[in-house]
């Protein structure tokens, strides 16, 4: 039988733990290119409390449910256009029965190359800060509990051993989502046709490239369909791995948290007190001030152990003598 | 359920007992000392060794003890040798047939040993007292001479005590989870006679644990809980269980709701 011992059940434990896991602001930024298609992130997040604490059995309680806080997310997209040889071709060219110049071009298109760029378009920013709140992410993982002396505490960790990046998840309930997006894809259009030389041209490129519209053109490149939520929830899942960005962040995050719970070593039995010289007596050295501090009275905490035993957590601990 | 659980075994306590007997020896040696000419001697029955955590005192300071007739007090000391404390069942101690051993359910007995000094008043104190209330016989006795003893009769006493935990109303504190206190069952003090004196003392010492010494040990028990585990709540004893605080299977044990803060 150990000198002492606590239980504290998984609630508790709970609330502790929510006390002490959320985080400041994790700053993220990556990126990928997908073909045509770049695609840049730039966010900061933060832990929130957990939803469901579950002592497991021995050394290891599971998390799950932890919401993941959203303080910033802008999206940067950019285009690498396939590059287009546009030959040379008479623009006007006089007509044949005419009495001088017959036959002859008088305007020549040169050719040339369009969309030789990398990225030809963007990178075009995409802010969606203002659909944060409808940003719903979650990690989970499994933590092992133990327990450790460090300078004069035995301390109870949460120590990390794997963390799962929920998918992200988009509701865009109040549907600020495509106006964003149109707004992004009208950017790019409008700088798609800056790179285009003549006004005249665009039917041209518009017609090698097989779109009735370059707005068409950039929603296919984008792979857009009607569904802005599911769009914008596989470019952050998929395209750019959102979860593996956020995985290195709050791995990092919790492995720096502090301990959970902690216990004084030495264990002190009676505290330092300042108290009045002239009420004590027999001091091995004169003590010639009025007051004096007399130390703290402690034993040493061993065999500290701590474990989970269905839906508690036990530590105890022995006193060992200094 | 309870959120928090916290115990602690008797042989535990003992332990620490003897361990700060060692290193805070000013809590178990009380003196009140004598004045040998304008000098304060510190009299004890024993030798108390330096505290190895440096220069810690050895002796609380007590007042002399007035005593009725003439006007001089008396130096004395109570040193505390040993004390231990039993939870049921009893393995600690063996408790004196006047307190119906063994230690009943719920139950605590506390044995402590102690050895008393009194100075005595010297034959010259006594006549130079009695002259000089002879040539003034207004003098203020409220100031009484302080016996200038260099020795002290000692004998040892040993105590008994058996008692209770209790939850219950307390006048002027402000929640439950203060409101545990230590009700006394009974006080034997071995070897006292006659009878009438071992009644008084023991009276005497029944206040004494029931307005002192109990009350300090159990302040604080269920924050200490919490405090231990170092983390910041509001407590509160868990309600509906036969016994809570406990004292059972040789250990002192509570159970705590609480809200984390």
């Amino acid at each position: 039988m150990s000198d002492v011992m606590f239980s504290v059940n998984e609630n508790t434990f709970k609330a502790v733990f929510n006390k002490l896991y959320p985080t400041v602001k994790l700053p993220f930024d990556g990126s990928n290119a997908l073909g045509p298609v770049w695609f840049g992130v730039e966010g900061e997040v933060h832990l929130e409390n957990a939803g469901d604490i579950d002592f497991e059995d021995s050394d290891t309680f599971f998390l799950s449910e932890q919401k993941i806080g959203w303080d910033k997310l802008v999206l940067r997209l950019g285009f690498n256009l396939p590059t287009i040889t546009v030959g040379k071709f008479c623009v006007l060219r006089m007509p044949d029965d005419a009495p001088i110049l017959g036959g002859e071009c008088l305007v020549e298109f040169p050719g040339g190359e369009l969309f030789g760029g990398n990225p030809d378009i963007g990178p075009i920013v995409l802010n969606l800060n203002a659909i944060i709140p409808y940003v719903v992410s979650e990690i989970s993982g499994r933590y092992k509990i133990g327990i450790r002396k460090d300078g004069d505490y035995q301390k109870i960790y949460a120590d990390v051993q794997a963390i799962d990046v929920h998918p992200i998840s988009v509701q865009d309930t109040v549907g600020k989502l495509p106006g964003l997006v149109q707004a992004a894809v009208y950017a790019a259009s409008y700088q798609m046709l800056a790179l285009i030389p003549y006004t005249w041209l665009v039917d041209v490129v518009l017609g090698l490239l097989g779109f009735p519209t370059i707005t068409q053109y950039l929603l296919n490149l984008l792979d857009i369909e009607s569904d802005m939520e599911a769009w914008l929830m596989k470019v952050l899942n998929q395209s750019i791995g959102v979860d593996n960005l956020l995985y290195e962040q709050i791995f990092n995050a919790v492995l720096s948290k502090d301990e959970v719970f902690k216990i004084d070593d030495p264990y002190p039995f009676v505290p330092e007190i300042t108290a009045k010289t002239a009420d004590y007596g027999g001091f091995p050295k004169p003590v010639l001030t009025p007051t004096f501090k007399i130390p703290k009275v402690a034993a040493l905490v061993e065999n500290a152990s701590v474990r989970f035993d269905e839906d508690n957590m036990i530590v105890s601990f022995d006193f060992g003598m200094i | 359920m309870a959120d928090v659980f916290g115990s602690i075994t008797d042989e535990a306590l003992n332990r620490i007992c003897g361990f700060t007997q060692v290193r805070a020896p000013f809590l178990f040696n009380y003196v009140a000392p004598s004045i040998v000419d304008g000098v304060e001697i510190w009299l004890t029955c024993y030798d108390v060794p330096d505290s190895p955590l440096g220069n810690v005192p050895k002796y609380t300071r007590l007042s002399t003890f007035p005593v009725p007739g003439i006007p001089v007090a008396l130096p004395y000391c109570v040193q505390i040798f040993d004390a231990n404390i039993d939870f049921h069942p009893s393995d600690q101690i063996t408790l004196p047939d006047e307190l119906s051993p063994p230690l009943k359910d719920q139950a605590f007995g506390l044995r402590v040993q102690c050895q008393f000094g009194v100075a005595c008043i010297p034959d010259d104190v006594a006549k130079l007292v009695a002259d000089s209330r002879f040539n003034n016989p207004n003098q203020d006795e409220r100031q009484p001479l302080v016996v200038p003893a260099k020795s002290l009769l000692c004998f040892v006493l040993t105590g008994f005590a058996t008692g209770r935990l209790v939850v219950g109303a307390a006048p002027g504190t402000p929640g439950p989870v203060e409101q545990i206190r230590v009700e006394v069952d009974g006080v034997e003090i071995v070897d006292i006679t006659p009878r009438g004196l071992e009644n008084a003392v023991e009276c005497y010492l029944i206040a004494v644990l029931k307005g002192y010494v109990l009350p300090t040990l159990v302040l604080g028990l269920q924050s200490l809980v919490i405090k231990s585990l170092g983390f910041a709540a509001t407590i509160q004893l868990t309600a509906g269980l036969p016994h809570n605080p406990a004292i059972e299977e040789n250990e002192l044990r509570v159970w705590l709701d609480v809200k984390v803060t």
